[in-house]
């Protein structure tokens, strides 16, 4: 039955995936990378909020499912496990930690301060 | 020739491969002829629009045909606004784009935690009303005609800012819209000071806090709960510049604003100017509804180090906003020529009392240039600044802006104070000028 429904929603994906520019992951309308779970991702993130706010966050496989924990309190339907896993999987490989956000060998040695970004 | 700058340009933003392109960049050069060659250098490229599928819609999945729609559609109104999110609807300003003294509606940032009510989006007033109980002597029941026609009516220029706004400056990251510089607006508020409202109501002594409980539903509309339901100190309630407002900038709040009350608590974390209003309660403790508790809009006590896990007991509440200021004039990236004096301005606020003084540096905090300031046109409105810069040469500058506040307190120009929630950045804004 998982199986069928993931098979379904992969087809749904077909409908959902933008193509990207040349070289580049294709993306969903709300630029997820699109891959067969994307839109397992897409129903369960995008039940409550945009899936685009998923793009804006890069954590590790514990972060995202303390995450997923906090959205069940906010009301999201808790996911079989199978799926959590892909869903988690999912985050991991493209929402994972940036290289620079990954935790240096000596908690000291994170910078002390970050330089002021340039923005619009 | 000498470097202008429209004083409101009208911008159109779109995304490519995941990052925001100003469709109208050339108002950073008004050298047209060598605009191409600048944009060129920069690397900077326009292409198709992307990105946001289920605008303002409830449901999760579109079909592909609708999500292509509403991108298209985006926010009718408000293209020159960075969408962060379309459920909840979040949206910040480009710096470029606040200079106006009043932040027009369409350029006011949004910060939402629901759904926008219905009665917002159809502008309906039929069965409203505030209830006023709590720790009061009378419970009052105001509907519009009643609040409009029992109290002073007052009318400011009052400045909002999310308490997370600059959050995307944090190392290590953290979580939250990643505002950046603009999730901040000072536009012209009307209605009643809140402090007339509660002195009918007959505030007790065993009065502490306000709090506002509002009618936005929970994203996933959840009855009988509330995305957040905020307040401040009963102090800071009967300040006279806290208002119950019903228009801004002279036409009634807009949806996504607040309509058809909302709380304007000028110099407090913009999650304390509730919108939506339905019932006030003052209470004879700190309000503990959505967002008040655990570690939303809180910093911890002491300082920690980026990164930190910090207990949720060493959390403390965010109440006056520290002093911050913005160049909104010229854009980042701009380019003038080295023998011509630029024009630098933008405006400078603090959450209490009045911005003393702007600087200006262009060597990196060598040297500074004190800009005219402005008074503020009432309390709790933000200040215009503004200076001519003249640059010793051609190359590669930076102008960096600090404000400093009746205190003496500066803005630092490293990203200060890290915290797990990301809120209170109030580093110097930088921008980018070439010279040529």
């Amino acid at each position: 039955m998982k199986a069928i429904l993931l098979s379904c929603f992969g087809g749904v994906l077909a409908v959902f995936s933008v193509q990207g520019d040349e070289g580049s992951a294709a993306r969903t309308p709300w630029g997820l990378v699109a891959d067969p779970v994307a839109p397992l991702v897409v129903s369960t993130c995008g039940s409550c909020h945009s899936p685009y706010l998923i793009t804006h966050h890069h954590r590790d496989r514990d972060a995202w499912k303390k995450t997923l924990l906090k959205m069940q309190k906010n009301g999201m339907k808790a996911l079989p496990d199978t799926f959590q896993a892909k869903v988690l999987d999912y985050l991991l490989q493209y929402q994972g930690p940036l290289k620079e956000d990954r935790p240096s060998e000596s908690p000291w040695a994170q910078a002390a301060f970050h330089a002021n970004p340039l923005w619009d | 020739m000498q470097s202008t700058y429209p004083s409101s340009p009208d911008k159109i933003f779109v995304m490519v491969n995941g990052d925001w392109i100003s469709q109208a960049s050339q108002f950073r050069s008004m050298v047209p002829s060598r605009r191409r060659r600048f944009l060129a250098q920069l690397g900077l490229a326009l292409g198709a629009p992307v990105v946001f599928a289920d605008l303002l819609s409830q449901s999760g999945i579109f079909p592909r045909a609708l999500a292509q729609s509403a991108l298209e559609r985006g926010w009718p109104g408000k293209e020159a606004l960075r969408l962060l999110s379309d459920r909840p609807l979040n949206a910040e300003a480009y710096a470029a784009l606040l200079d106006d003294p009043i932040t027009p509606n369409h350029r006011h940032f949004v910060r939402n935690n629901g759904l926008i009510p219905d009665r917002a989006k159809e502008g309906n007033l039929s069965d409203w009303s505030l209830r006023v109980d709590g720790e009061v002597q009378k419970v009052l029941d105001l509907d519009m005609a009643s609040l409009k026609g029992s109290f002073k009516h007052v009318s400011a220029a009052l400045v909002i800012e999310c308490g997370g706004n600059g959050r995307a400056g944090f190392y290590p990251k953290v979580g939250g819209n990643p505002w950046t510089l603009g999730a901040v607006g000072c536009a012209r508020y009307t209605g009643v000071r809140l402090r007339d409202v509660l002195r009918e109501a007959g505030v007790r002594d065993s009065a502490v806090y306000l709090a506002y409980h509002a009618e936005d539903p929970t994203l996933n509309r959840e009855p009988g709960k509330a995305p957040i339901s905020r307040g401040v100190p009963i102090e800071k309630a009967l300040d006279p510049h806290t208002l119950l407002a019903w228009e801004m900038n002279g036409v009634p709040l807009p949806p996504e604003h607040g309509f058809p009350l909302r709380l304007i608590c000028p110099g407090w974390p913009g999650s304390t100017s509730g919108k939506w209003l339905k019932r006030l309660q003052v209470r004879d403790r700190v309000h503990d509804g959505p967002k008040m508790t655990g570690t939303s809009y809180r910093v911890p006590r002491h300082p920690v180090a980026p990164g930190d896990k910090v207990p949720e007991e060493d959390f403390e509440i965010i109440g006056v906003m520290p002093v911050k200021s913005l160049i909104t004039r010229p854009a980042h990236l701009f380019q003038t020529l080295k023998d011509e004096p630029l024009e630098v301005g933008g405006h400078a606020w603090c959450g209490e009392g009045k911005v003393r003084q702007v600087n200006v540096t262009i060597d990196y905090g060598s040297t500074w240039q004190r800009a005219k300031l402005q008074a503020p046109v009432n309390p709790y409105a933000w200040q215009s600044w503004h200076c001519a810069l003249q640059f010793p040469g051609k190359g590669y500058f930076e102008v960096w802006a600090r404000a400093t506040d009746e205190q003496g307190r500066n803005q630092p120009m490293v990203v200060p104070g890290w915290n797990p929630k990301g809120y209170l950045n109030n580093a110097m804004h930088r921008i980018a000028v070439r010279a040529i």
